[in-house]
């Protein structure tokens, strides 16, 4: 008998907004570069003639001689879209993207619906009590996604009118051993908060945190399995990320 | 069955990779109000071409956050590559399917051959042999030790043994759904069509290139899962690719 895995997932869920170029609310350009071959078929020896463009000029339906390579050059702000933050975000000597455990990455996580807090007002920990109700209790090692079905106003003026968390709160998720914390929300502190005093709790105790999640509402279930990873660069803080739920 | 994660990807280094990734702008914003009559007023420091953004941070932890603006080539480091790269009018990577980006995983050990060398149908197809056969939907990598020479020797990195376009057709034709190599590239050195990459695209198989650590798959299978950014009109992107692994 063949030593065959099994992958039985039956659905697809992604979890990120699409990243588009020069409307994402920070910077975000993707830059087409073509490396025309033409000239190589006389001389190989030639270095391949790579020209710029503009995403104007990329035809996406003819091909010249049916072959060509299309590259791109990216400029964009690492906060950009659906992204991840771990501790160097606020930490210098917090762990970058290169170094943290993938461990933290990938696993079950738990949606807490929280549709019920208002836009700009205060999640408690009987909030997050009232949603494990639901849920189930959050376990050691989740991976724990709130759900407030705020990416609907995703680049509207209404997004950043988000709920945020109230301090013990994120107190209290950091108690129940969590391992990453998700929001599909731009933001978990509050809009007057005078530092990032809310991120400072997970990041002391290597708790990741993704913004700007999308589709937890189509999961369906409480419980999912989730991919979270993030390309592994070298002192950045913070990265887009694909966020992948199976189930 | 305890199971354990396996990194198939290079560190991406601001400015060490083959390929551009600078960190151009490392934008401090200090959380301390500048006067306590107006507290929402910051101050954001912003530094150009930073070396390493851990030295320039001058606020105490805990203080500040960071944003960093960056610039990089979709091909450097480990990258995932879809049709699109080679034949217009493909799928970006917001409309391919994402059941292609992860799957059941076999790995060809091929460590030991000479630079430049091209890895034959029969080759090929002992490799498969021995890691116990390949299916239909299987991911495919290519363990040809050269992970090594990423950022040791770029030169020596350059030289890396490649399937023949026969051993290629023949991996199409089993219908694997992705292939991947521990080198920077599929094809016959200075073969001005690249047609190692066409058959792959024109049969929908994305390819990933410049892998890591593929020696410490030890099972014929595992599974493995390599999403890439959502990025419309994107045709490659670096990506984190992992292997999970049963443990014994």
């Amino acid at each position: 008998m063949r030593n065959r895995v099994k992958l039985e997932f039956t659905e697809i869920i992604d979890l990120s907004h699409t990243l588009i170029h020069e409307q994402e609310g920070r910077r975000f350009q993707v830059k087409p570069l073509l490396v025309d071959f033409t000239p190589r078929l006389v001389d190989v020896e030639a270095a391949p003639n790579v020209r710029p463009m503009t995403l104007e000029e990329v035809d996406r339906d003819s091909t010249p001689n049916g072959y060509y390579v299309l590259l791109h050059e990216l400029a964009f702000n690492t906060n950009a879209g659906t992204h991840i933050e771990v501790p160097r975000h606020c930490f210098k000597d917090g762990f970058d993207l290169s170094a943290f455990p993938l461990e933290n990455m990938v696993g079950e996580a738990v949606i807490l619906d929280l549709r019920g807090c208002k836009p700009q007002t205060e999640v408690s920990i009987d909030h997050l009590l009232e949603a494990e109700e639901s849920s189930g209790k959050i376990r050691s090692e989740d991976i724990v996604f709130c759900m407030f079905g705020h990416d609907r106003f995703y680049k509207t003026d209404n997004y950043k009118k988000c709920p945020y968390f109230a301090l013990d709160a994120i107190h209290w998720l950091v108690q129940r051993g969590i391992k990453l914390l998700g929001v599909d929300t731009p933001e978990i502190d509050a809009p007057d908060a005078i530092r990032p005093v809310n991120h400072l709790p997970l990041f002391q105790t290597n708790i990741p945190l993704i913004e700007n999640l999308k589709n937890l509402t189509q999961i369906g279930v409480s419980r999912v399995y989730v991919f979270i990873l993030p390309v592994k660069v070298k002192f950045l803080d913070a990265f887009p990320v694909r966020v992948i739920a199976l189930k | 069955m305890k199971k354990r994660i396996i990194d198939l990807s290079h560190p991406m280094i601001p400015n060490k990779m083959n390929r551009k990734v600078e960190v151009k702008k490392l934008l401090v914003g200090d959380t301390r109000p500048l006067s306590s009559s107006n507290p929402e007023e910051r101050k954001v420091s912003v530094f150009e071409h930073p070396p390493d953004q851990r030295n320039m941070v001058p606020i105490p932890d805990g203080q500040y956050f960071l944003m960093s603006e960056i610039e990089l080539n979709t091909h450097a480091g480990t990258h995932i590559e879809i049709p699109y790269h080679c034949l217009k009018g493909r799928q970006d990577f917001i409309e391919f399917p994402l059941e292609r980006f992860f799957g059941s995983l076999v790995v060809l050990h091929m460590r030991g051959l000479n630079p430049h060398d091209e890895v034959s149908l029969e080759e090929m197809k002992r490799a498969c042999g021995l890691a116990g056969g390949i299916q239909k939907g299987d991911v495919v990598f290519c363990d040809f030790g050269y992970d090594a020479y990423f950022f040791e020797s770029p030169e020596k990195y350059m030289t890396n043994p490649y399937p023949s376009i026969e051993a290629v057709r023949w991996l199409v034709d089993l219908e694997i759904k992705m292939f991947g190599v521990d080198a920077g590239m599929i094809e016959r050195p200075k073969n001005p069509v690249h047609e190692n990459h066409l058959l792959f695209f024109q049969n929908d198989i994305p390819i990933i290139e410049n892998l890591a650590n593929l020696d410490q798959v030890k099972k014929n299978r595992a599974e493995v899962y390599a999403f890439p950014i959502a990025i419309k009109f994107a045709e490659s992107m670096p990506i984190r690719v992992v292997a999970i692994e049963e443990m014994d």
